[in-house]
């Protein structure tokens, strides 16, 4: 209790520091006047009795001190001193500190914005009840010989059966969660009058109760809702933002999705964007439906599949809860044989042999099941900025030890007059400290707006905001970088003998102590090194880049605009034809437009149909994926207005109607494959629902992404298909396409003037965005290498510029005895020279041992280019020069006389 | 009289509680002054000795000050002793007396 009570005191203390000093002098004054007066008092003259009150007092300014240490905590007084000295000494030198600071804030601002994208994209958790036991359903192979048609994506789009039978399995499994999106991308929905595009999801009752999302406002989804299919919709927290300014009294409102009237049942908690992989946020939910005018994934109806009604339409996206102390390859090991015995459901069963059936449980964190696609060039960036640090944390290190070797004589003294060495490491680390918080405040500052800009690079639309883990990194780097900058001038600093920098001359020194020098050129060879590692990766990244720009598509995709145009309401496929073929006539008359045409799947979007290949009546065999045959359904100016040309066999036609045999079209590749040495033109494709009679054959082009794998392809005529949907428009054009736009919009306005248009772009954009993360992660390498080759030129020019004063007089000298100044110009180089080879020797190789790791995200590039490897030595070496010229010249015009002089 | 002894730490806030038992409130001179005359000079003891603990007497606790007027018409602290400091005498008493009477068993010639 004493001790609490004491420092409390202590505590107190603290704040009333000048109050208690005067309070003290106080009463030491009325001490030593009562002692004077009693001497008065005994017969003492006045000088006696003053001087034996102070003398039998003791020491005044000894007690003084110890009261004062005894008073607050000296230790944080002492240190509050040594921040304010600290902070003197750098406005003193605001060239250095700025220098310093900034370099700090940009080292550990990208550090952190890296980390923080890192940690949003690979690993956070979703906002849920115990998100660690929330596992993502997906399977590596379809059942043989059964007739399943897949669509969203071949590995995790599940059948509505297995989302049944899942539920009744309760051993491994707490809940089940089903979703399905609404479409391929946005659906329509019209609040009061005004349309809008939003992404929606239908998903299962248990969704907010089996995930533990709180709702900001109303109420959640039940089980009734989903057996019901009731036509309620709960908002996203972004959205209720963004839309209804969080209104309250949203609740019971009316919104119309896809024409049919739906009520807001509730909001969700904020920070919840849903449980879609891959980044993009879901705006609203509604139970799982079953109506034509909400198909799943908006394919219609007549297509002929519906979730509920065709079990071998595997559409259904599935997450699952486990029970507690399941681990996920139990879970796995326990419900194969349910997939198996489901998959196999309705149809014969598998023959011995096949493929086994597997599930696999993939973690929902990060971006789930898209996280595979981001894990690797994020490993490569959180390697280069990794790199970055280390060269900015060298620069610092020899900033200050640059500083501090300026004050050596300082320090001398000091310790000469009998300090110890440990104020003096308070001091420096005093000002490391104070170096490192503007560093982290600054750089804390700039890594929001680099997150922020990095998630509209990488088109992410969940929050990239760092957060609380994110601060804790930063911190840790901020507490390491302070040590070691603390510990890297105090070994300089106060290892040199006294009486050495006592005698030498202030800022001058005629020879160089060796050990000194050896570390400094070895930490600027290091610099060098990973400088030229980091250029040779940007070159690598730059070059990857500019392959899959130029990768030929095999279509005029630069001369095409393509836009979405859905008829409204549900009509009929006579009208969907006509208003399509309307609609083309049309364009087609627009001055500036070559040719106009239709798709059902827009090429570059990376969405295709996929089936296996039936030909001549045969089924081929899954076999890993060969056999797929890709289809779209277009209209027959189709490969005109996308430059595809004919190469054997006749276009689809006008007189191919629904009355008329389904007739196809097939790529190079169908033939080259099938058909090595006959032709294709007359056989039969497809089963027994889509029987097509292949009449020509045209060149290979680039469907769904730039970097795909050549695949059979199959065209049919949309004017014979059953079941046309919502078809995207491609107009070529003569001049740029986005000029054509206001003409083109006004030309649909005329078919009919309350249609928008669907994400119109330039066919060029799609096909890039199919290699955005190449984009991406090439941009941020030549940000990286241009920082590095930023901060290794200054802390190059700084140490030469340093090393150029401080011989200053010992060039002077040899200059007075004679030395030519190319010899002397050659001595100071010398250094850098040997620093350069050492840092290419390191770095060269360093940089092909590690280009192995990044040939994963590399494309038709072999991780050894020379072209990147040569260009990287050249960089580094243009950096060196480009650091040494100013030096280089300041010591070639030295005059001699001056720097005998100046000492 | 001999030499001034020095003091320990302990026995002096033990000094300065008794003297505040036996006077009340008092000023730091007044302390000194009413110990030296009691050790009869005998105790080398630097009147500013004192501060640093009354210092820590009242930071612990045990002892209360108040500011008033002194004899010489100077603002002074005035010390008295807090509850807990009177609590304290018994205790430190008790452990003064243990400790001297080990040492004069230690000192005695052994019989």
């Amino acid at each position: 209790m004493d001790f609490l009570r004491t420092l409390g005191a202590r505590l107190r203390a603290l704040f009333r520091r000048r109050q208690l000093d005067a309070d003290f002098d106080d009463e030491l004054r009325a001490h030593i006047d009562l002692a004077i007066a009693g001497n008065l008092r005994k017969g003492l003259p006045d000088d006696d009795a003053r001087t034996q009150a102070l003398r039998a007092f003791g020491g005044l300014t000894q007690t003084r001190e110890a009261c004062r240490i005894q008073r607050g905590i000296p230790f944080l007084a002492q240190c509050a001193r040594d921040f304010r000295f600290a902070f003197r000494q750098l406005r003193k030198a605001p060239a250095f500190a700025l220098t310093a600071i900034f370099t700090l804030a940009l080292a550990i601002g990208t550090n952190t914005a890296i980390f923080s994208v890192m940690h949003a994209v690979l690993l956070r958790m979703l906002p849920a009840r115990d998100p660690d036991q929330l596992f993502y359903i997906t399977h590596e192979h379809t059942p043989d010989n059964v007739p399943v048609s897949i669509t969203g994506d071949s590995r995790y789009s599940n059948s509505i059966l297995l989302y049944q039978r899942l539920r009744e399995d309760r051993s491994v499994i707490s809940d089940v969660i089903a979703y399905v999106p609404l479409s391929f991308g946005k659906t329509a929905v019209r609040i009061g009058d005004r349309p809008e595009e939003i992404r929606a999801d239908e998903v299962s009752g248990n969704f907010f109760s089996a995930l533990g999302i709180a709702m900001s406002a109303g109420g959640a989804f039940t089980p009734t809702d989903e057996t019901e299919h009731s036509s309620v919709v709960v908002l996203s927290y972004d959205y209720w933002t963004a839309r209804f300014n969080r209104d309250p009294n949203v609740i019971g409102q009316t919104i119309a999705i896809c024409g049919v009237p739906f009520t807001i049942l509730g909001v969700a908690a904020p920070h919840f964007y849903g449980v879609e992989s891959g980044g993009s946020a879901t705006d609203l939910w509604i139970p799982l439906q079953n109506r034509p005018e909400l198909p799943a994934w908006g394919v219609p109806v007549t297509t002929g599949r519906t979730i509920y009604g065709t079990p071998s339409w595997w559409a259904v996206l599935l997450m699952v809860r486990l029970q507690p102390g399941m681990t996920p390859a139990q879970a796995a090991a326990h419900l194969d044989p349910l997939y198996a015995h489901t998959s196999y459901e309705g149809f014969a069963p598998p023959a011995p042999g096949g493929t086994p059936l597997a599930l696999q449980l993939i973690a929902a964190r990060g971006l789930g099941t898209s996280n595979s696609d981001y894990q690797q060039p994020l490993r490569v960036l959180m390697g280069m900025v990794v790199l970055v640090l280390v060269i900015a944390c060298v620069n610092i290190v020899m900033l200050l030890a640059a500083r501090n070797s300026n004050r050596e004589r300082e320090f001398a003294l000091r310790m000469a007059l009998g300090a110890s060495r440990f104020p003096l490491f308070r001091q420096l680390l005093s000002e490391s400290l104070l170096l490192v918080l503007g560093g982290t405040a600054l750089g804390w500052l700039f890594a929001f707006e680099a997150t922020r800009l990095l998630a509209q690079w990488a088109a992410l639309e969940v929050s990239l905001a760092p957060d609380r883990s994110v601060l804790a990194f930063t911190v840790a780097i901020s507490a390491a970088a302070a040590i070691l900058f603390g510990l890297a001038p105090l070994r300089t600093a106060t290892s040199v003998p006294v009486s050495l920098t006592l005698k030498s001359s202030s800022s001058a020194q005629v020879t160089t102590s060796r050990n000194r020098a050896l570390s400094g050129k070895f930490l600027i060879a290091i610099q060098m090194a990973f400088c030229c590692v980091l250029l040779f990766a940007s070159g690598l990244l730059v070059r990857t880049m500019l392959n899959y720009r130029n990768t030929n598509l095999g279509i005029q995709a630069d001369s095409v605009l393509a836009f979405g145009a859905h008829p409204l309401g549900s009509p009929t496929q006579e009208a969907k034809l006509a208003f399509y073929r309307e609609l083309l006539a049309r364009l087609q008359v627009l001055p500036g437009v070559t040719s106009a045409a239709v798709a059902e799947l827009r090429p570059g979007t990376g969405w295709s149909d996929n089936t296996l290949l039936f030909l001549d009546d045969h089924q081929f065999p899954w076999d890993d994926g060969h056999n797929l045959l890709r289809s779209n359904w277009v209209s027959l100016s189709f490969f005109s207005a996308l430059g595809i040309p004919l190469l054997a066999g006749r276009n689809l036609r006008d007189s191919d109607t629904r009355s008329t045999p389904l007739v196809a079209v097939v790529n190079q590749t169908f033939a080259e494959r099938y058909f090595p040495k006959s032709n294709p033109i007359g056989h039969i494709i497809g089963g027994k629902d889509d029987r097509a009679l292949i009449v020509g054959i045209v060149r290979d082009s680039k469907y769904a992404s730039t970097d795909e794998e050549k695949m059979p392809m199959a065209w049919y005529n949309f004017a014979q298909s059953n079941s046309i949907g919502d078809m995207d428009v491609e107009v070529r054009t003569s001049g740029n396409p986005l000029a054509l736009l206001p003409s083109v919009l006004r030309t649909v306005r005329q078919v009919d003037p309350n249609i928008p248009l669907n994400k119109p772009q330039v066919l060029s954009t799609a096909f890039q965005e199919s290699y955005l993360m190449p984009t991406l992660v090439a941009r941020l390498a030549i940000f990286f290498s241009a920082l590095a080759a930023l901060l290794v030129c200054v802390g190059l020019y700084g140490t030469l510029a340093y090393r150029v004063s401080r011989r200053t007089v010992e060039i002077g000298v040899r200059l007075a005895l004679g030395a030519q100044r190319p010899t002397l110009l050659w001595m100071i180089l010398r250094d850098s020279l040997l620093e350069l080879a050492i840092g290419l020797t390191i770095g060269l190789p360093l940089g092909w041992f590690t280009a192995r790791w990044m040939s994963a995200i590399l494309y038709q590039l072999s991780p050894h280019d020379p072209m990147s490897f040569a260009g990287a030595a050249i960089g580094v070496v243009l950096v060196s020069l480009a650091a040494a010229v100013v030096p280089a010249r300041r010591a070639a015009s030295v005059n001699p006389i001056q720097a005998l002089r100046a000492d | 009289m001999g030499d001034k002894v020095d003091v320990l730490q302990g026995t002096l806030d033990l000094m300065i509680l008794k003297t505040l038992e036996a006077m009340g409130s008092l000023h730091g001179y007044g302390i000194a002054r009413r110990i030296e005359q009691i050790s009869d000079n005998s105790l080398s003891l630097n009147q500013g000795t004192i501060y640093p603990a009354l210092l820590r007497l009242e930071q612990r606790g045990w002892i209360k000050s108040t500011w008033g007027t002194s004899e010489t018409n100077r603002r002074a602290k005035f010390y008295c002793l807090s509850s807990i400091g009177k609590k304290k005498i018994l205790g430190e008493t008790e452990n003064w007396e243990r400790v001297a009477a080990t040492m004069s068993r230690i000192l005695e010639p052994s019989n």
